[in-house]
């Protein structure tokens, strides 16, 4: 999981103060990890004259694949030229979202699906806290009692499994309240005040697939489900999405062309060009392996982008659900096979009906 | 070809994934026909050296994909 301290430059300094400030209450020292305080002071120096350039919508401090601090540019397409790749002796990492139009707050209940979603909980990287984000990727239903509804989602975004968590126990536990928005995506103070925590919840935990950190794991699925009601959550995408998924699932096949919509990248068209694949992911906690893995390439452009994990990944005909989208890369994307997802959680896709 | 991909695949796998730098390997379709994929966080010569360019009668191939990690944010 990548989690993210949100924020222009005006409210990164804020986020910082008020994460620092949970840690010293929680008895540990407030240590800095190297390279956040020069990342900040590179954004900052930075911004204005970054976005003055067509293209690029925003900056913010994040966290790169190997844990150090970066700074990011948003942009709204790949290829705006001219970025720099080190900002003051700080990695860049220029990543193309439409999140600031389109998902930004809170959404009318039911919620629709593919759209921000996370955990209340914090989690801690450096020795700081953040709080993380996903994607809402379906409403499923218990094949027995159908009027029992859940969130389906990754476990690293309910669960916060392969991340450090604040509070008494390390992990994400059943009975914690899931959002919508993430708190990522709250707009009040640093990650969310808490009424506009109060009023983005959509349901609790109920159940996720730990998963298992070892080079020779053998993880297949990285899921979590919330129960919620189908006052909270509804089952179909945004207006301009895929609409609402098949509760027929289908198995990913080479060639096959599918969809999906997420909370940063929205609705994205790619292929299925790998199977049964064996991959190695890398969590905060450290790397994984998963097997029997679905691989996809976008159709022009990225498939997906960090905040997309738990999205449904439905083929272009039919909507028929295919894979559970968990982990990727700039170039390629990653799901868990649906059938596995669905089974080990004991669940049904809800298609409406 | 004596062996099925999913068999082929299985021994690709048990070869190359403690390879450093190797990421990832999978079925796929090469030109119509059936390969095997290795994925390399960045493609080195000193990395393909070790991938086979044959196994079992199945071509493979490699891509560079960078590293994968979790899509939360």
């Amino acid at each position: 999981m990548r989690a993210r301290r949100w924020g222009l430059v005006a409210t990164s300094v804020m986020l910082f103060a008020v994460l620092v400030a949970g840690l010293v209450s929680a008895g540990g020292p407030p240590s800095e990890p190297p390279g956040l305080a020069q990342a900040i002071a590179a954004q900052e120096a930075h911004t204005d004259h970054l976005l003055a350039r067509s293209g690029v919508l925003g900056t913010a401090v994040g966290l790169g694949a190997d844990g150090r601090h970066v700074v990011k540019i948003y942009v709204e397409h790949p290829g705006v030229p001219g970025l720099p790749h080190v900002l003051d002796g700080v990695p860049v990492e220029v990543e193309v979202t439409d999140e600031f139009v389109a998902q930004s707050h809170s959404l009318p209940r039911p919620a629709p699906i593919g759209v921000s979603s996370g955990s209340e909980r914090l989690i801690i990287v450096g020795g700081l806290l953040y709080c993380t984000v996903g994607t809402l990727g379906a409403r499923v239903k218990d094949p027995v009692t159908p009027v029992i509804v859940y969130a389906l989602s990754n476990a690293h975004v309910y669960a916060l499994q392969g991340s450090k968590t604040y509070g008494t126990v390390q992990v994400g536990a059943n009975g914690d309240r899931m959002l919508q928005p993430g708190r990522v995506d709250m707009t009040a103070q640093a990650c969310g005040s808490q009424h506009e925590i109060d009023t983005a919840v959509i349901g609790r935990l109920s159940a996720y697939v730990p998963i298992v950190f070892s080079r020779k794991a053998n993880n297949t699925v990285d899921a979590a489900i919330a129960l919620v009601t189908t006052d909270q959550v509804g089952t179909a995408t945004p207006a301009g999405g895929y609409g609402t998924p098949s509760s027929t699932i289908a198995s990913a096949t080479l060639n096959q062309t599918v969809q999906k919509y997420g909370r940063t990248t929205g609705l994205t068209k790619g292929t299925v060009t790998g199977t049964n694949a064996t991959v190695m992911i890398r969590y905060d906690k450290g790397q994984t392996r998963f097997v029997k893995q679905v691989i996809i390439q976008g159709s022009g452009g990225s498939f997906s982008a960090g905040g997309d994990s738990g999205s449904l990944i439905v083929s272009q005909s039919e909507n028929k659900p295919v894979a559970l989208l968990f982990a990727g890369s700039s170039s390629t994307t990653i799901g868990n096979p649906i059938n596995l997802v669905l089974g080990a959680l004991g669940v049904t896709i809800d298609g409406g009906q | 070809m004596t062996r099925t991909i999913a068999e082929a695949l299985k021994d690709l796998t048990d070869r190359v994934m403690s390879i450093p730098g190797v990421v990832g390997t999978a079925e796929g379709l090469c030109e119509g026909r059936p390969c095997l994929k290795v994925f390399l966080a960045k493609k080195t010569p000193e990395l393909l050296r070790q991938i086979p360019a044959v196994l079992d009668g199945y071509p493979v191939t490699t891509e560079e994909t960078e590293a994968f990690r979790a899509l939360g944010h």
